[in-house]
């Protein structure tokens, strides 16, 4: 048996253990360029990013600049990254004072700090075209970006499979049987480069929220899997709520689960959307399938109406 | 007249059973691989906990008493404690290695010592991974501090359950890690004394052969 046996060879696997340790808990942020054209477009149009990203508006020919069209509501989440060269950006108004000619020249670049509120989008046109030439960044958590890439692609995949958008609603055990083999796993890791991403999307929701299962069951991981360091990030992002409902005593349920009974106070992330329900004896059951807290949180009153 | 002193004749040293200190070291060998693997398991367990945690996390709020601030308190400086002891036997652990003349060679120069030595260091790694997760947990749940919006005391602050699953079971895992790193030293460096201690053991370790 080969006989290992110096100091530096200690430090080497100790540091191997240190470096991988680190790799495991090192979020992965993209860098993205948005080009404005010649044709008074922007390529891409729509983007998808993620809190730690960056984005980069850069002319591709023409005579253009960029307006952040809802700068006020997004300037706290961002960081304008100032580049040499690039054409000066106004961090007050939110866009370029002048328009360039010269092409590859950085309009902007923008990092991404924290998910605005909803819709969490950046919205932004030309200077020069305005309405005419407008885009749209929209952020999500990283866990979000996956399950919605996922939602595209089977959405795409089940196409071919199933007779009809119905049954991938009726019958998610179906959905799963045909998520779950290899074919499938083939046509995600074809498809991952991909960064466009459908949006509210019944169909793909379903598929994905099947997939997400199976994902969860089998412990598997995709790009960009969640790791223990983001746990202080997402209690970050926590904001109370106070629930109160009329008649007291109501009980509330988060995503299908019992929270406990009004009055109450819980801590919900800033930028997750849940499904709340209020059930008390003898009044209507109350839902809201699509709450986002607001950033300061808020004192949420419920009222329920009496059965008839 | 003078009695005769007889010179005491020396001791002769007891045979060294190598067969059962070869069973013996790599017996504890297993045991603090396992030790790592099971302190590995449960690092990864955190992970699927933090993804699960991450998708619309909904935590109770207590309110910000003296009372509760000089729990968190507490509870943080005895993490820090645990984190203060392990440097220490790790500290050990390192300078044996470094001080001693020859402990080191023969500590890295067989693979039951390397194996021991390794998953000691590594439980270490995940127990302090456990702590800074800890603290930054709670510092994070401490900086959260605000009103509870409550119309009948709009002083009254809350703060994120600090006991929350996710967060409660930090500091256990670090303590019970701890402890498995610090068996895992006892063993490496007792196992190395053994091997400095035997005069006549052999140079490389064979392997335990099946026959």
């Amino acid at each position: 048996m080969a006989r290992p046996n110096s100091v530096t060879l200690a430090w080497l696997i100790l540091l191997a253990f240190v470096a991988s340790a680190d790799a495991q808990d090192s979020p992965k942020h993209a860098e993205k360029t948005i080009e404005a054209k010649a044709t008074i477009a922007w390529d891409p149009a729509a983007l998808t990013v993620a809190v730690g990203d960056v984005i980069e508006w850069k002319l591709g020919a023409g005579i253009h600049g960029v307006r952040i069209t809802n700068w006020a509501a997004v300037k706290d989440n961002v960081e304008v990254v100032n580049v040499a060269g690039q054409q000066p950006f106004n961090a007050a108004t939110g866009k370029n004072d002048d328009s360039t000619d010269t092409a590859g020249k950085v309009l902007l670049r923008l990092k991404i700090k924290a998910v605005p509120a909803a819709p969490a989008e950046i919205t932004y046109n030309c200077i020069v075209h305005g309405a005419d030439m407008k885009g749209k960044v929209t952020i999500g958590r990283k866990s979000d970006l996956i399950e919605m890439e996922l939602l595209r692609v089977a959405d795409g995949f089940l196409k071919d499979k199933l007779a009809s958008a119905e049954q991938v609603t009726a019958d998610t055990a179906a959905i799963a049987k045909i998520l779950d083999t290899p074919e499938f796993r083939a046509f995600i890791e074809t498809h991952r480069a991909s960064t466009e991403i459908a949006t509210d999307n019944d169909l793909g929701k379903a598929v994905a929220h099947a997939w997400e299962r199976i994902r969860r069951l089998k412990k598997q991981k995709f790009e960009n899997p969640v790791t223990f360091a983001d746990v202080s990030d997402e209690i970050k992002k926590l904001v109370r709520v106070r629930f109160e409902s009329v008649p007291p005593q109501a009980e509330i349920f988060i995503d299908k689960k019992s929270r406990g009974k009004t009055p109450l106070i819980l801590f919900l992330a800033s930028d997750g959307i849940y499904q709340i329900e209020a059930k008390a004896e003898g009044y209507m059951d109350h839902s809201d399938s699509k709450y986002t807290p607001p950033l300061k949180g808020e004192l949420k009153k419920i009222k329920l109406e009496k059965k008839q | 007249m003078s009695a005769a002193t007889v010179p005491e004749l020396p001791v002769p040293r007891k045979p060294v059973n190598r067969a059962a200190c070869n069973f013996l070291r790599w017996a504890g060998a297993f045991v603090c691989v396992f030790a790592a693997l099971y302190a590995f398991g449960m690092w990864l367990k955190a992970s699927t906990e933090a993804e699960s945690f991450s998708h619309n996390p909904t935590v109770s709020a207590i309110a910000y008493t003296d009372p509760v601030k000089s729990a968190i308190t507490q509870k943080v400086d005895g993490a820090k404690s645990v984190l203060q002891a392990s440097f220490l036997v790790f500290a050990v652990l390192w300078g044996v290695i470094l001080a001693k003349k020859g402990e080191g060679k023969l500590l890295l120069g067989d693979w039951p010592e390397l194996a021991m030595f390794f998953a000691a260091n590594f439980c270490f790694l995940i127990s302090w991974t456990y702590y800074l997760n800890y603290a930054d947990s709670m510092a994070a749940i401490q900086s959260q501090a605000d009103t509870s919006l409550n119309p009948d005391d709009p002083k009254e602050q809350v703060i994120p359950d600090y006991r929350t699953d996710i967060i409660g079971v930090l500091p256990d895992r670090q303590y019970t890690i701890f402890v498995l790193a610090l068996a895992a030293t006892g063993v490496t460096l007792l196992s190395a004394h053994l091997l400095k201690e035997s005069p006549t053991w052999p140079a490389p370790t064979q392997s335990p052969s099946p026959g």
